[in-house]
């Protein structure tokens, strides 16, 4: 390919999302993957300590972080998760 | 020969084992003895379980969190159906014999009913009482009614009488008028009663030094000054700071902290004369932990000696020098005094050239010793065992784990001062024995349950139960408990919905095994604790009802939801319906999980025909199983064979020849000598192996027992002049006896270890060379003996040994790696020059023998048989268990296990109870007769696979394999579920039960139903 053409592919390319503004008040809505054995139970013992943290943190139990697949993250992505935490 | 029943010199065994003692040891006795058939009695003085280890923060070496560990041993022996956990309990009387003892116990009251209380906690909170708190050390305070602590098991409260104001005063009552369960019992009282058990096994723990009575130490007067145990506390992240390392005196972070070793130990005047073999690691742990929490903190640790004696200690104290910052400072203090307004602590101690120096530290440490209870001597007469001097029972060197009474074994500190992994060991070793003493009797006094037939729901639509908990106002007074089960009832498939006051109380159960019948359920989803504590016990009740307990879902709405968002109302109760509506999701998607079997045969190979291996062997063969062992020299034996004496002077080669010739004749014990493992196929419970000279074995387990061998030396002359000789060669000169024994003898330690690239301790050579110097100042007082050493290290009771060294003159100089000595001819003879620290100059001795302390390596044959199992080596070559401390005889391979040098460089002592922990543990898988296959495991589908194989390369536990068609198929015994295989297949061939892509897939939807 030469010079010219590259330089069109990468007028083509599509646009970066600009970052948008944070609104006020606006809290993430993350998904954290825990492992059953180490980060799951880690949660449970800020439970029965008592600890506080945003609620807007919610845990799905893994058997081992190995068995996290892209595809839980990218499909938390795709249906507007914030964030994804992964833990183990 | 009339062999009725009622002959009266036959007796019938008891197959049920009294445990004494809640602790880590016998948790590991009881569970080895419940999973394989035996009915298990564990009496415990404290109101819960869990002994010393529960009070730490972090174990060395690995620095593994020590209650996440715990916790869930705790949890299996409280549900395990073969145990009775008496809490509160003393022993009071023992009578009968071997096989049948009959036991008194008193038991204290609790004044709370284990039936009806559900560990709600409310009592607890009620309660005005505030006392001083044992279990944090009186660092903070519980109340008069209290659980040891949060994890405590059983979770009953109990009142303490003493503190209560009820008991005290005659008013208050505060605790009954707020249980929800009515289960406060004032009017309860002590009971005794008697059981019946066929072995018993003590394993009472241990007691701490109070360093009070070290008054120059201002424990007690200077509130910055802290026992070693205080300040796991203070480290630990449910401790009184939460972790945050601040003093007691003023809350302030201290900067400058000292480690003050050996208090309450290794001094025959004001304390105990025994090392108490684990402070010297506690301390160069907590200094690490203590860095970790705040990096600002400079930690000093002042010693005599650095005992890093177990595996991979050495290196552990060279990354806390070198990655941490720690400074060890061989100095012992004399004084510590407080600075008046600071707070600080100034030190007093002797540098090493002598001079006296002081230091101001700002929090002071004091590493406090082991010893046994104040009442040793009184447990040792109930039980009718001997104590030794010191008060811990007395085992001799060849049966480690046995007590002078028949039938009653012994476990953990009260053997001796040990660490964790050793306690565990002697755990699984008595378990052992006692399955040998008892083994016709295994299976006779355990329940078994009936159970219904599973219903068939395969091709019923999902018809889910919801029920929410309110668990007294633990969930209830956070979230609105009302409307998450109403709004519930509306989620797809849910047909019955509802809240309960206790999900997990004896009515509720009642109530949903009622309800799955009566609405036809067939998943059901509670909204309540952490699965990790409950989800067995809503499995086994939906199991009662006829269902396969695998469509069962437990939402955390307490741990995870009310408890960490206090006050928050509105929110915690959209995020519990958020995690309801999840699990829902989930539950619709659950599908019957059937838990297959595979026989096992009941036998097993030990690779090796050392004292290890045939230890092993024998007490396999004495539980009933046949054990083969495979020795590739001619002998059985091992580096025992050149071993004379032990440090207590008992007969070696005596035992040695006891025990081969116990191997030749024991009929279920086959020996294999002068041949090798070819290969071996198979599983956990159905291996099949070819020997070199063609033979077949068919066996169960697979024992490691290979070995090690003795460095050879190159250095200091060895192998040049015949005056450098080993401990080893010097040894059998002493046996052999006759003249010549006197004469100037220099000892040099740590020859091959203790450097890279062998940077460990090989443990054995500070008691060789005492052993020998002794033997040799015994024989000829005249003779001159000197041990060049760099750390003496002989921890436990060794220590006397030590002692009985210095008082018959053998002399003790330290030398440094730096500075090593140098050997040299002269014309008549050697001489030996090292440097003297105190001195601070250089000093010869001359020699007539230099005798080498060579250090120990793995056996050669280990990195072949490594590789043939695929079990993982340290970089040193010993092998890697699958848990250094709470699992140090298993592999992570199942029906793998591991004992002897094989392991690390061990004592005889040790060796042997570690081959009887492997035998223990060897004994509970051969016990079954088929072997249960988890639920929770990774399935393979053949159709979608395409052989990739990169399941096979990723997989820990080696279970997907090449088939015979050249394909890969999948070994579901081996699988523990984790899951590796399923994320990595490009195919998405592998998926686990319970946790497959659609179920975690529906769970990620339920949660971004919203969002998207």
């Amino acid at each position: 390919m030469g010079n010219q053409a590259e330089a069109a592919a990468l007028d083509e390319a599509p646009k970066i999302e600009k970052e948008a503004d944070i609104p006020e008040g606006w809290e993430p809505n993350i998904i954290a993957f825990a492992c059953h054995y180490c980060a799951f139970a880690a949660a449970d013992l800020a439970g029965v300590m008592r600890l506080s943290y945003p609620p807007n943190v919610k845990v799905i139990r893994l058997p081992c972080t190995g068995k996290l697949d892209e595809y839980y993250v990218l499909r938390a992505f795709v249906r507007g998760v914030d964030g994804v935490f992964v833990a183990g | 020969m009339d062999m009725s029943p009622d002959t009266p010199d036959q007796t019938t065994k008891r197959g049920s084992v009294l445990i004494v003692g809640g602790g880590i040891g016998g948790m590991q006795a009881g569970l080895d003895l419940a999973d394989s058939g035996f009915k298990v009695h564990m009496v415990q003085r404290d109101s819960s379980i869990g002994g010393t280890m529960v009070m730490l923060d972090k174990t060395f070496p690995t620095g593994d969190c020590s209650m996440c560990m715990i916790s869930p041993k705790m949890v299996d022996l409280g549900r395990h159906m073969n145990v009775d956990i008496h809490t509160l309990a003393t022993v009071t009387g023992v009578e009968g014999v071997p096989g049948d003892f009959t036991v008194k116990i008193r038991q204290e009251a609790r004044y709370v009913d284990p039936e009806l209380c559900t560990g709600c906690g409310i009592c607890e909170e009620k309660c005005p009482k505030k006392v001083t708190s044992e279990y944090e050390q009186g660092l903070t305070v519980r109340k008069a009614i209290f659980s040891l602590f949060p994890q405590a098991l059983p979770n009953t409260r109990v009142i303490d009488r003493d503190n209560c104001i009820y008991f005290k005063k005659g008013k208050c009552r505060a605790c009954e008028k707020f249980c929800p369960s009515k289960a406060i019992r004032f009017e309860d009282t002590p009971k005794e009663f008697e059981i019946r058990v066929g072995a018993i096994i003590l394993g009472p723990g241990l007691d701490r030094y109070n360093p009070r009575v070290r008054q120059e130490l201002g424990f007690e007067r200077w509130p910055n000054v802290v026992t070693s145990i205080q300040f796991e506390r203070i480290l630990s992240a449910s401790g009184p700071y939460k972790g945050e390392v601040k003093r007691p005196g003023d809350g302030k972070h201290p900067k400058r902290v000292a480690w003050i070793q050996c208090v309450g130990s290794r001094d025959s005047h004001n304390a105990n004369p025994w090392c108490s073999s684990v402070c010297c690691m506690y301390a160069t742990k907590q200094a690490i932990i203590a860095k970790e929490h705040d990096s600002r903190i400079e930690p000093t640790i002042f010693y005599m000696e650095m005992r890093a004696f177990g595996k991979d200690f050495d290196k552990y104290v060279s990354r806390a020098k070198e990655e941490f910052g720690v400074t060890y400072r061989r100095a012992m203090v004399s004084a510590v005094r407080e600075e008046p307004g600071t707070g600080n602590l100034l030190l007093r101690y002797a540098r090493e050239d002598g001079i006296l120096k002081d230091e101001s530290f700002d929090l002071v440490v004091l590493s406090i010793g082991f010893q046994p209870h104040a009442d040793a001597r009184d447990f040792a007469e109930i039980f009718g065992i001997e104590p030794n001097a010191y008060g811990f029972a007395k085992t001799t060197q060849f049966n480690p784990v046995e007590t002078s009474r028949p039938g009653v074994y012994v476990t953990g500190i009260y053997q001796g001062p040990k660490d964790i992994p050793e306690t565990v060991m002697q755990g699984s070793a008595v378990a052992g024995r006692a399955m040998a003493l008892l083994g016709e009797a295994r299976g006779t006094e355990v329940a078994e349950k009936t159970l219904p037939p599973e219903k068939d729901v395969k091709d019923e639509e999902p018809r889910i139960g919801l029920f929410v908990c309110h668990c007294g106002i633990n969930i209830s007074q956070t979230v609105d408990v009302k409307k998450v089960a109403q709004e519930g009832a509306s989620l797809p498939n849910v047909v019955h919905s509802e809240d309960l006051l206790y999900a997990c109380a004896q009515d509720s159960q009642e109530k949903i095994k009622t309800l799955v019948k009566e609405k036809n359920l067939n998943r059901v989803v509670v909204a309540s604790c952490t699965p990790r504590t409950h989800e067995p016990l809503f499995q086994e009740t939906i199991r009662d009802a006829g269902l396969n307990k695998y469509l069962f879902e437990l939402a955390d709405i307490r741990e995870q939801c009310s408890w960490c968002h206090m006050g928050q109302r509105e929110v915690a109760t959209e995020k519990a319906m958020d995690i309801v509506k999840m699990n829902v999701a989930k539950a619709k998607r659950l599908e019957p999980v059937a838990s297959g079997s595979v026989g096992v045969t009941p036998a097993a190979l030990i690779i090796g025909g050392g004292i290890a291996g045939m230890v092993t062997a024998l007490s396999l063969a004495d539980q009933g199983y046949h054990a083969h062992i495979v020795e590739k020299e001619a002998r059985l034996g091992g580096l025992l064979k050149d071993l004379h004496r032990t440090l207590d002077q008992s007969d070696v080669q005596a035992y040695l020849k006891e025990t081969v010739a116990k191997v030749d004749a024991h009929p279920h014990v086959t020996a294999h000598t002068g041949t090798q493992v070819q290969k071996t196929d198979g599983f956990v419970g159905n291996f099949k192996t070819l020997l070199t000279n063609g033979e077949t074995l068919e066996h169960g387990a697979i024992v490691i027992a290979t070995g090690g061998v003795e460095y050879e030396p190159s250095e200091y002359l060895f192998g040049q002049n015949d005056r450098v000789m080993t401990q080893r060669t010097l040894e059998k000169r002493l046996a052999a006896g006759g003249p010549g024994i006197g004469g100037r003898y220099v000892m040099i330690q740590c020859v091959g270890s203790r450097e890279e690239p062998y940077n460990y301790c090989s443990r054995v050579c500070c008691q060789d060379a005492i052993k020998n110097a002794i033997a040799i100042k015994e024989k000829a007082p005249e003779a001159q003996v000197t041990i060049l050493y760099r750390d003496i290290r002989t921890y436990g009771l060794r220590e006397d040994y030590y002692k009985k060294a210095r008082d018959l003159g053998v002399l003790f100089v330290l030398y440094k790696e730096d500075r090593k000595p140098v050997v040299e001819e002269t014309g008549d003879g050697l001489r030996v020059r090292a440097f003297d620290y105190l001195l601070g100059k250089e000093i010869a001795f001359r020699a007539d023998h230099v005798v080498l302390s060579t250090g120990l390596r793995p056996h050669p044959t280990a990195a072949k048989v490594g590789e043939m199992y695929k079990l993982t080596r340290n970089p040193e070559g010993y092998f890697l268990e699958a848990h250094v401390k709470l699992r140090p005889v298993d592999f992570p391979s199942e029906g793998i296990f591991v004992t002897g040098l094989a392991h690390a460089p061990k004592n005889l002592d040790e060796t042997i109870s570690q081959a009887l922990a492997a035998a223990g543990r060897a004994g509970v898988l051969l016990s079954h007769e088929r072997l249960a296959v988890s639920g929770i495991i990774s399935k393979h589908d053949r159709d979608l696979c395409m052989s990739c194989l990169t399941c096979f390369r990723v997989c820990p536990f080696g279970s997907p394999f090449i088939d015979e068609d050249g394909k890969v198929s999948h070994n579901e015994v081996k699988c523990v579920g984790c899951g590796i295989c399923a994320s990595v297949c490009p195919m998405k061939a592998f998926q686990v039960n319970n946790f497959r892509d659609d179920q975690i897939v529906a769970m990620i939807d339920a949660l971004t139903e919203s969002a998207s």
